[in-house]
């Protein structure tokens, strides 16, 4: 396969935006890292095809590529890794936009909630933990890890999706 | 159980619920909110973590030649492998279910074919001919030969049997379907004859 230097730069520069966000949408890094190849593969084969906004053009590459992945997929199995399961919760690639809106999410977790709730949902959104395996963990009821996190997705809702 | 509970078991449990109902838990405007909250949240925690750090695998090798530059990915190698393991697996099962499947030949039996027989002592009579001994013998080398004798063909269901080892005596004069009880009474064999062919299965222990 050959390339000039140019669609090489232009990987190159944009190759951890985009797997970042394929990771964000596919929660596999395998997966992830098979869109993003498809997607340079795609490039090197119609260069023409970047035309002017390489970035926006690579990055909504990799999140078309992901919708039909997920398409694919069960909806139950989405559910179960927590993955998008529509086109509405992928927005275009606004990364920065995007980007803010975790951070603030992270900051609210730790600086809004109850120590407990803080640590229930590190163990199961972080770590990925079962409810059984942090009521263990904790040494509290699987009924409460229940309650932490219903009071944790709740407040979040309220404050970042009203 | 509220909305909320119910979407965090059903995220828990996928298998207690069916595509239907989990799409129509989600067909919930509040629900789906929710779910898109748990979602942006998983996000957040991954890019803490730094699970965005780009594998090693994923980057993009660049060798260049004499007078040209060669761009190889090797991204797809776990594709490759998938594949390739996939087909190994295949091909396996499909030689395994021919096997199970296809009713083994007995041999011809020829005096020369059975090096493994015994006769009974006290040679010369009828008897000593018609006694064969399987001393610590492989099942599936037994029943080739006993099958012949009898013109059966022989299948074995459960090819683990094949490799049982056996010390056993066999009378040519009784019938088939003697010999075929006097086997059973092993521990975990259970053989039948139908169709002209000699089954051969495992017993799950239980005791008639």
């Amino acid at each position: 396969m050959e390339v000039t230097s140019d669609i090489y730069r232009v990987y190159e520069q944009h190759r951890e935006p985009m797997m970042r966000l394929a990771l964000r949408l596919l929660g596999d890094s395998e997966e992830a890292n098979d869109v993003v190849s498809d997607v340079f593969a795609h490039i090197v084969e119609t260069p023409a095809a970047i035309r002017d906004n390489a970035a926006s053009y690579m990055l909504s590459s990799v999140r078309n590529r992901c919708l039909n992945l997920l398409r694919h997929k069960r909806l139950s199995e989405r559910v179960h890794k927590l993955l998008p399961i529509g086109e509405d919760m992928v927005e275009e690639p606004q990364i920065d936009e995007t980007e803010d809106v975790l951070d603030a999410m992270l900051q609210f977790v730790d600086t809004e909630l109850t120590p407990q709730t803080r640590e229930v949902v590190r163990l199961r959104f972080q770590e990925q933990m079962s409810y059984r395996e942090i009521s263990t963990r904790l040494g509290i009821s699987e009924v409460a890890v229940y309650k932490h996190l219903v009071q944790a997705i709740s407040r979040l809702k309220e404050r970042f999706n009203p | 159980m509220d909305k909320l509970e119910l979407l965090l078991n059903m995220i828990e449990h996928p298998e207690n619920y069916t595509e239907q109902e989990v799409h129509e838990l989600l067909s919930d405007d509040d629900v789906r909110k929710h779910y898109e909250v748990m979602v942006l949240l998983r996000e957040a925690f991954a890019k803490e973590t730094g699970e965005s750090i780009l594998p090693e695998s994923s980057k993009i090798q660049m060798a260049e030649t004499r007078n040209t530059r060669m761009i190889v990915l090797n991204t797809s190698l776990r594709k490759i492998a998938a594949m390739f393991i996939a087909a190994v697996l295949i091909s396996g099962l499909a030689y395994a279910a021919y096997r199970v499947l296809s009713p083994i030949k007995a041999p011809q039996l020829t005096e020369a074919t059975t090096p493994s027989l015994t006769g009974k002592a006290g040679g010369g009579s009828s008897m000593s001919d018609s006694v064969v001994c399987f001393p610590d013998t492989r099942l599936d080398s037994i029943l080739t030969i006993v099958c012949s004798y009898y013109g059966r063909e022989l299948c074995f269901v459960d090819t683990t049997l094949r490799e049982m080892r056996l010390f056993t005596s066999w009378n040519r004069n009784e019938s088939l379907a003697e010999y075929i009880g006097t086997l059973n009474v092993f521990d975990g064999l259970h053989l039948t004859d139908e169709r002209d062919t000699v089954f051969v299965d495992s017993v799950d222990g239980e005791e008639e």
